[in-house]
């Protein structure tokens, strides 16, 4: 199921399939290693708060704004 | 450039990612001789230092820690754009043993600079704590770079890193380059000839792909027949992977990372059960918020006790000092010591007992990975007034101690965002105005007008905040952060970054501090105060209906703003501040105290950070904000009859 990355529950795990956004801010998204097709998984998400998700064996954490902008395919 | 005549001196320069012990590195490599290198065009500090060894000078640089050479940040911009004009002999790409393939990526792109490269493997102690283990021969292999594993914040394997590095600058062999898809690969190719054509000296490559990659420098005059070529070829890239070309490499380069580090990295059981779940207490809903409570009270009570303590032992040191210098049989004794020495002193005794509590814990918390957690908690809070979750520790510590806030602004990287956050900090009220809100409004008037004074003030800071992001149209497009591993500082290294931060920040507001003292002893002294007073007392009854004494206590509050309620109470005609003021006079001076002027200490760490134009921009829109804000108070209150 696509949907976006906020409204992904913290456990899941899914694919990254697109984004949302201007180009530059996409750049900073694929040099921290959220390529197309790669793997992560919620770690933090509550409240108007960062949603914090582990990708390639590092933690990050991206602003709501952010995270409503990254198109996610759910994986079970 | 050379500071040795005579010695033989290389250029190395480290470049890693941030939280990978870079800085413990650099610390370890130079001592405790550092300076702010003074390379040509540069927007971010870098930081540099000597090591001398086997008779040779090596001039080891600091990058900052970075992510990438997009140049889509000064600090990336600054990376690259050293890289290329320095040329330095060597670079070191320090990476996290424990984050391998995160760190790969930058090691992949500086590998495509054609560069001499020596990968340091480091903290390479924890990554075996937490079951990784890597195997350095099996990396270096598949990277073609000599790879040497350390454990920089123990000195562990840098006589090992100098000597392979020092073997590396005297026989760079060619590198062995990381190869993309075919179809990118025999693109680069042809893009590589027709470059030949141009005759063009840098590594030709690295300049294909730069191309490709439509991040071509400037200086680089394209024919227009090469341009459309290279148009068509990137466009069939980006046809065959259906994705844009920026993309398509970032893809590749991260898959490669990948494969080196799945392929050198053997992981077993890890033995982090605790700090796993230490982690989820401080980011759960709750317990970290409960936590960040707990943390900010003990941050601020240190600062303050702390504070207080050292605070007073360098009153009696002083006292004991003046009596020495005043009994003492040089000439002008006295001037000397009201001219020139209390300046010093009064420089070091105001901000000294406060800032190094907060640079010890800044750093503390800095190196335990924690500062990255309250930007995560705070984030939504600091969306009220347009910023980011890492601008809310300096606006918190702006309660205590401007300055601190100021130098611990820049904990956030994005340019604007901090230049907001110092803007903002300036208004926010320090403890010496905390004093004089207190001894003024909460001592003549009642405790409930100062938090109503308070509550103004964060709506302030709100709009005020909101109305400059948009006006500098802040770009920061919200919170992207790595949260490094929670980790226990090393206190060595706590030390030595408290110490550094002591000694630039002295060598810096010392002399301005020192002046604007002097100025100001030189004008007390004179008609020339009278004058003032005269001259403004017209202009202060008019606008702010306040008494003509209040004008000089008001200028002195630049000084220290805590002189603002010791000089009113000592310079009002019936000797009682509540007999020369009414309320409302109270509170419209103690609002335009609040916001006015930042003191004289807080003005050199603005410039300290931000330079002087922004420095002065910032001041000049504090003093017409406090004065308009005292007009509409003034009127505002005198139609409640107050």
């Amino acid at each position: 199921m696509k949907t976006s990355l906020d409204k992904l529950e913290k456990g899941l795990k899914g694919k990254i399939v697109g984004f949302d956004m201007c180009s530059m801010q996409v750049s900073r998204l694929l040099c921290l290693g959220l390529t197309i097709g790669t793997e992560i998984e919620v770690s933090q998400n509550f409240g108007k708060g960062p949603v914090m998700i582990n990708v390639r064996s590092t933690c990050l954490a991206l602003g709501r704004g952010v995270a409503q902008k990254i198109w996610i395919e759910t994986l079970a | 450039m050379d500071r040795n005549p005579g010695i033989k001196s290389y250029v190395i320069a480290l470049a890693g990612n941030a939280n990978v012990g870079k800085s413990a590195l650099f610390n370890q490599l130079t001592g405790l001789h550092q300076t702010i290198g003074n390379w040509p065009g540069k927007t971010v500090e870098i930081k540099e230092g000597h090591l001398l060894h086997q008779g040779l000078d090596l001039r080891i640089v600091d990058l900052p820690g970075i992510y990438s050479l997009s140049s889509y940040s000064p600090e990336e911009e600054v990376t690259e754009s050293f890289i290329l004009e320095n040329k330095p002999d060597l670079v070191i790409n320090v990476v996290d043993a424990a984050h391998l393939e995160r760190n790969l990526y930058l090691t992949i792109l500086l590998m495509e600079m054609e560069i001499p490269l020596v990968l340091c493997l480091n903290q390479i102690d924890f990554a075996q704590h937490e079951g990784i283990s890597v195997d350095t021969k099996k990396l270096s292999e598949s990277l073609g770079i000599p790879v040497v594993p350390t454990v920089a914040i123990h000195g562990k394997g840098l006589d090992e890193l100098i000597q392979t590095s020092l073997d590396r600058i005297q026989d760079p062999s060619p590198l062995k380059a990381i190869k993309f898809g075919d179809e990118i690969e025999n693109t680069l190719q042809s893009v590589v000839e027709n470059l030949k054509t141009l005759n063009l000296q840098a590594s030709s490559r690295f300049f294909a792909l730069r191309l490709l990659e439509n991040k071509h420098p400037q200086a680089l005059s394209l024919d227009l027949a090469i341009q459309t070529e290279l148009d068509i070829s990137r466009k069939k890239i980006e046809d065959l992977h259906r994705e844009p070309i920026e993309y398509v490499l970032s893809s590749e380069r991260y898959s490669k990372a990948e494969h080196i580090a799945r392929d050198s990295t053997q992981i077993k059981k890890a033995n982090n059960k605790a700090r796993i779940l230490f982690d989820m207490f401080l980011l759960s809903p709750i317990s970290g918020y409960l936590a960040l409570t707990v943390f900010l009270l003990f941050i601020f009570s240190s600062i303050f006790y702390l504070g207080n303590f050292i605070a007073s032992w360098l009153e009696l040191g002083v006292s004991f000092l003046e009596g020495l210098v005043l009994s003492s049989s040089v000439p002008f004794a006295s001037e000397i010591w009201s001219y020139g020495i209390v300046g010093v002193i009064s420089a070091i005794e105001v901000v000294l007992p406060y800032i190094l509590p907060f640079y010890l814990l800044l750093s503390f918390f800095e190196d335990s990975g924690y500062i990255a957690r309250m930007a995560v908690l705070t984030d939504s809070v600091m969306h009220l007034a347009g910023l980011h979750g890492k601008a809310f520790l300096p606006l918190f510590l702006g309660y205590g101690c401007t300055v601190t806030s100021i130098l611990g602004s820049r904990i956030i990287e994005d340019r604007k965002e901090r230049i907001v956050t110092c803007l903002l900090s300036t208004l926010v009220p320090c403890s010496a105005r905390t004093i004089i809100i207190m001894g003024l409004i909460g001592a003549f008037i009642g405790f409930q007008w100062v938090l109503l004074v308070y509550a103004i003030n964060m709506l302030i800071l709100i709009l005020v905040g909101r109305i400059s992001t948009r006006f500098l149209k802040s770009s920061a497009p919200g919170l992207i952060i790595e949260v490094p591993t929670l980790r226990w500082p090393s206190l060595r290294n706590v030390l030595k970054s408290t110490w550094f931060r002591l000694k630039d920040f002295f060598l810096f507001v010392v002399p301005i501090i020192l002046v604007g003292h002097i100025t100001f002893e030189l004008i007390k002294n004179g008609s020339f105060i009278n004058n003032i007073e005269k001259a403004f007392s017209g202009v202060f009854r008019f606008f702010w209906d306040l008494p003509s004494f209040t004008v000089i206590p008001l200028i002195f509050g630049i000084l220290r703003k805590e002189l603002g309620l010791i000089m009113l109470q000592t310079f009002s005609p019936t000797g009682t501040i509540a007999g020369a003021l009414s309320p409302r006079q109270m509170i419209v001076y103690s609002l335009i105290m609040m916001f006015y002027f930042p003191c004289v200490a807080t003005l050199s760490a603005l410039v300290k950070e931000l330079g002087w134009k922004k420095s002065l921009a910032i001041t000049a829109f504090d003093i017409t904000f406090a004065l308009l804000i005292g007009i509409i108070v003034n009127l505002g209150l005198s139609l409640f009859l107050i």
